[in-house]
């Protein structure tokens, strides 16, 4: 039986033209409850792909363009004291939603960032002594420009481990490029999704994630990938155990999006890159260099 | 001059690893010398360490070459040269201690390593012991585990690579037992081997002053080990004769010297053969029983006119004789060149001990044999003790006063005083010195300094040379029991020999059976046992066939069993059934030329496979199918599945 977001997956393609296995993984993303991080140029689709993922899966969606002077004021909310009724009023912030897109977010400042990032792992924010639950599923897109750029704080590694995935989107194929350019304006088509989705899929698809079977042999694969990590030599240091936590849940997501309910080591190696290649800095030049994870998936035997 | 500070990059925890293994290395070398040259030597190891520790920069070379000068300054100050056994592998010792003050890089540190088992091979130049084999098998491990710290990117040694370092020795033991066994031997040493030091009290002397037994009586120390073909003689006749004793100069008895004839003999009774290991003594006699024959008596052996086994050179290191003897017999004395020895047999100093003297010369009208009974008769009165607290006997007679007087004496005072009798009263008589009895320990028997005896002989006409233990009268015991059962002031023996020690005497007996075995089987293995395993197995020469035979068999048997436990190994990792139904499967397509890359997932090789041969397209699916099913859906009913489906793959 195919699976509820087929069609979402389809109408998503149809919006962002070639680039069906981004697309995949970052629903595979949302499916794992992970974050997403999505760093390119400026221009190449990152917030279509974020706006056009709310709209298809039903969900409110919220963009917050990250700048230098960005308080965490601005994106939590703020409690303002109200003449009327002679008491504090909590003002939501942009992030209570469901999809946040977080543009450019290494433009703002470390505090602002972190504030963010908190909201990300929690689930929740803190104001004033008061807690205030996130919407549920609360997902961020973050995007990021690489960050040769001038004016950026790049994220720290503690930062980067909070997101589950991170993408780039590339240049579409000629083909695609034609086709958009030939096509109807994107935001309208984005109007037009999600009209027909029951708002109760989603949960019930990461439900079915969460509980997807996940076999010994497949286990000793994903710790051998970990080894491999921690004893290469060109890594500062290996993957986390919460890499790992999602290295598994992100491998479900992609088994249950290819209607299975087991996970096969194909799945590990489809999402690995992309779970793994924003963690693993390189010793050399300090920063995460993508092609290790590919080289490692090589090197290390399916057991 | 250019200094060159080098950077130091080597993870510490195996540099510890290093300085630690060679430490240990170094150590045997270090107790050869005095305390400040071990200090020094192992100054080098402590500094590298420290300058480790504190991450800082190499000494300067000039500095390195000064040391390393230093160190061999020192060596040929106290060795006067630089090469040879002693100074040679100080020399060594030295240089590799300096070689870690330049050792930098990762490489640099292997190459220390393979010194380090280098050095440790030399240790057996110091002590070729048991204890020593045992020490530089630990010695290797360390190396072993820290070389394989340097192969690890993490720089860490942690104590898995110990484990793995005993698993690779364990591995090497067989090839190193074939290479003991068949690797040929030397007839000679290549250098003089370490010899173990002999003490003062190590045994008889080619002298015999009253005392000189009662002193070894107390040393329990191993005399030698022999080994019985065959049934041995019964206790009370094993007689190990050593030293003959024919000059007597009234208070002293000493070997006398130049050859005489050998007498001509018959032997009666059963030659018995043996294998004698002897401790190092520093004298060239060896001890058999009673008359040793050519026999199975090895070359390198000689048997003089004075019926002494001795070898043709002196007993520096533990040596081990094949010899044959005879325990009665009958020697001819139509010989007249034997005339003169026989007389200087007779002779005794002209003045002192009157009495005895006087007493002798009444038994001259008497028959030989009768004068022997007489003088035995005298001895075994019953007034005569057998005692370690002998007065000491310092007058100008001291037969008379032992015989008369004191009545007190150990074996040597009583084998003297028979001899003296029996020379006065005409019969030619010796002191023989040697070893009496000794202790069986399973099959093979053990003689102490404590079974030390001395008896004599006497010329019998018409049967030549026959032992005569006067002891045996005073003590019988002695020789029937042993030393502790029939000698006064017995608890000044040593410990082992008193008989409320007895179970730490079979302690001891239990380990000397180790280190018996260790030496008769290690350290002995020569040329000649070489040759003899060999010709048990049939093989003359090393390039005859059949040695090749032999040694390609046992190669190839080694290389059986080495692919046998890799096997078992492998199958134990993959002991999972549908992991071994898939490898077979894999097998099957490697002949079609289709192996899957290390990182290849099941259902992407199945594919492959069901692209590159369409006949089997549907076979391979469902091969995959199934495999992925059992292995990672965790679907046990599908192994039955895959098994079948695996077992009617026909690939083309």
């Amino acid at each position: 039986m195919p699976h509820p977001l087929n069609s979402t997956l389809d109408q998503l393609n149809q919006i962002i033209l070639g680039k069906e296995t981004q697309i995949r993984l970052a629903v595979a993303c949302l499916l794992a409850r992970g974050h997403l991080l999505l760093e390119d140029l400026p221009g190449v689709g990152k917030t279509t792909l974020a706006h056009a993922l709310a709209a298809g899966l039903g969900l409110k969606f919220q963009r917050v363009q990250f700048t230098s002077d960005l308080l965490p004021a601005d994106l939590l909310g703020v409690s303002i004291y109200e003449r009327n009724s002679n008491e504090f009023r909590f003002h939501h912030g942009p992030v209570f939603t469901q999809v946040l897109l977080g543009d450019e977010i290494n433009r703002a400042p470390p505090k602002t960032q972190s504030a963010l990032l908190e909201a990300m792992e929690e689930r929740q924010v803190t104001i004033d002594g008061t807690t205030y639950p996130l919407p549920e599923p609360f997902f961020v897109i973050a995007t990021q420009n690489p960050q040769t750029q001038i004016g950026t704080f790049p994220l720290p590694e503690s930062q980067l481990d909070r997101f589950l995935m991170r993408l780039e989107l590339g240049y579409p194929d000629a083909q695609a490029e034609r086709a958009m350019l030939a096509g109807a304006d994107r935001r309208s088509l984005i109007a037009q999704l999600g009209n027909d989705i029951d708002p109760a899929t989603l949960p019930k698809a990461q439900a079915e994630v969460a509980a997807l079977h996940v076999s010994g042999a497949l286990l000793d694969y994903i710790q051998a990938l970990a080894a491999a990590t921690r004893s290469h030599a060109d890594l500062a240091y290996g993957l986390s155990p919460r890499a790992l936590l999602g290295l598994v849940n992100a491998a479900r997501a992609w088994a249950w999006l290819d209607d299975r309910d087991y996970v096969i080591p194909e799945d590990v190696q489809a999402v690995f890159a992309c779970v793994a290649g924003h963690r693993l800095p390189s010793r050399s030049s300090g920063r995460p260099d993508p092609r290790t994870a590919v080289e490692l998936l090589q090197a290390v035997a399916v057991p | 001059m250019r200094t060159t500070h080098r950077r130091d990059d080597l993870p510490r925890q195996p540099l510890y690893g290093l300085v630690a293994a060679l430490a240990l290395v170094l150590l045997p070398h270090l107790t050869q010398l005095a305390l400040w040259h071990a200090a020094l030597i192992l100054l080098p190891l402590a500094w590298r360490a420290w300058l480790a520790w504190r991450g800082k920069a190499l000494p300067p070379r000039w500095l390195r070459l000064v040391c390393a000068a230093g160190l061999m300054l020192i060596v040929f100050v106290q060795f006067r040269t630089l090469i040879g056994r002693d100074g040679g592998v100080v020399l060594l010792a030295s240089l590799v201690s300096a070689k870690l003050l330049e050792t930098a890089n990762r490489r640099d540190a292997r190459i220390l390593s393979l010194l380090a088992y280098f050095t440790t091979g030399a240790a057996f130049l110091v002590s070729q012991s048991f204890w020593m084999l045992a020490y530089t098998i630990v010695c290797t491990l360390v190396i072993t585990a820290q070389l394989h710290g340097w192969q690890r990117l993490d720089g860490k040694l942690p104590w898995t690579e110990y484990r793995r370092a005993g698993w690779m020795l364990l591995e090497a033991l067989p090839v190193a037992l074939l290479l003991f066994v068949i690797f040929p031997r030397l007839s000679g040493p290549l250098w003089q081997m370490p010899a173990d030091k002999p003490g003062a009290s190590s045994g008889l002397s080619d002298r015999m002053s009253p005392g000189s037994f009662t002193d070894l009586a107390l040393d329990d120390s191993v005399a030698f080990r022999v080994d019985f073909e065959g049934k041995p003689p019964s206790k009370s006749s094993l007689y190990w004769r050593g030293p003959v004793y024919e000059r007597f100069d009234g208070r002293n008895w000493e070997q006398a010297f130049g050859t005489t004839t050998t007498p001509t003999y018959e032997a009666i009774g059963p030659t018995y053969n043996y294998t004698v290991t002897l401790e190092p003594h520093n004298r060239s006699w060896l001890l058999g029983l009673d008359l040793p024959t050519p026999g199975k008596t090895l070359s390198g052996v000689r048997i003089t006119s004075r019926l002494q086994a001795v070898s043709e050179q002196v007993v520096t290191q533990r040596k081990r004789v094949t010899l044959s003897s005879v325990l009665t017999w009958k020697m001819a004395d139509d010989n007249p060149a034997l005339q003169q020895n026989l007389l200087q047999n007779q002779m005794l100093p002209r003045l002192g001990n009157p009495r005895a003297r006087a007493l002798a010369e009444g038994w001259r009208n008497l028959s030989p044999n009768a004068r022997l009974a007489a003088a035995l008769t005298f001895l075994g009165s019953g007034k005569f003790t057998y005692t370690l607290d002998a007065p000491l006997l310092l007058g100008p007679d001291p037969v008379d006063t032992l015989l008369f007087q004191t009545r007190e004496g150990f074996c040597e005072h009583y084998a003297s005083a028979f001899v003296y009798l029996m020379r006065a009263a005409g019969v030619p008589a010796r002191v023989v010195g040697g070893y009496l009895g000794g202790e069986f320990n399973d099959n093979y028997l053990i003689v102490r300094q404590t079974d030390a005896h001395a008896w004599a002989e006497v010329w019998l006409p018409g049967l030549g040379w026959q032992r005569v233990d006067p002891t045996a009268v005073v003590a019988p015991g002695r020789v029937t029991q042993g030393i502790a059962h029939s000698v006064r002031g017995a608890e000044r023996l040593p410990l082992l020999l008193q008989e409320n020690a007895a179970w730490l005497a079979a302690a001891r007996l239990r380990w000397d059976a180790v280190v018996y075995g260790w030496d008769r089987w290690v350290i002995g293995y020569d040329t000649q046992r070489q040759l003899q395993l060999f010709g048990q197995l049939g093989i003359d020469d090393f390039s005859s066939p059949r040695f090749i035979g032999w040694l390609s068999g046992t190669l190839l048997a080694l290389l059986l069993l080495y692919w046998a436990i890799l096997n078992a190994q492998r199958s134990r990792k993959t002991q999972d059934a549908a992991r071994q139904q898939w490898s077979r499967w894999l097998r099957m397509l490697a002949k079609q030329g289709l192996v899957p890359s290390a990182s290849e997932g099941p259902r992407d090789f199945a594919q492959r496979v069901a692209r590159h041969l369409p006949a089997n397209a549907l076979a391979a699916h469902a091969i995959g199918a199934a495999y992925i099913a059992t292995r990672y859906a965790d679907r046990p009913e599908a192994l039955a599945e895959l098994r079948r489906h695996v077992s009617a793959f026909r690939p083309g």
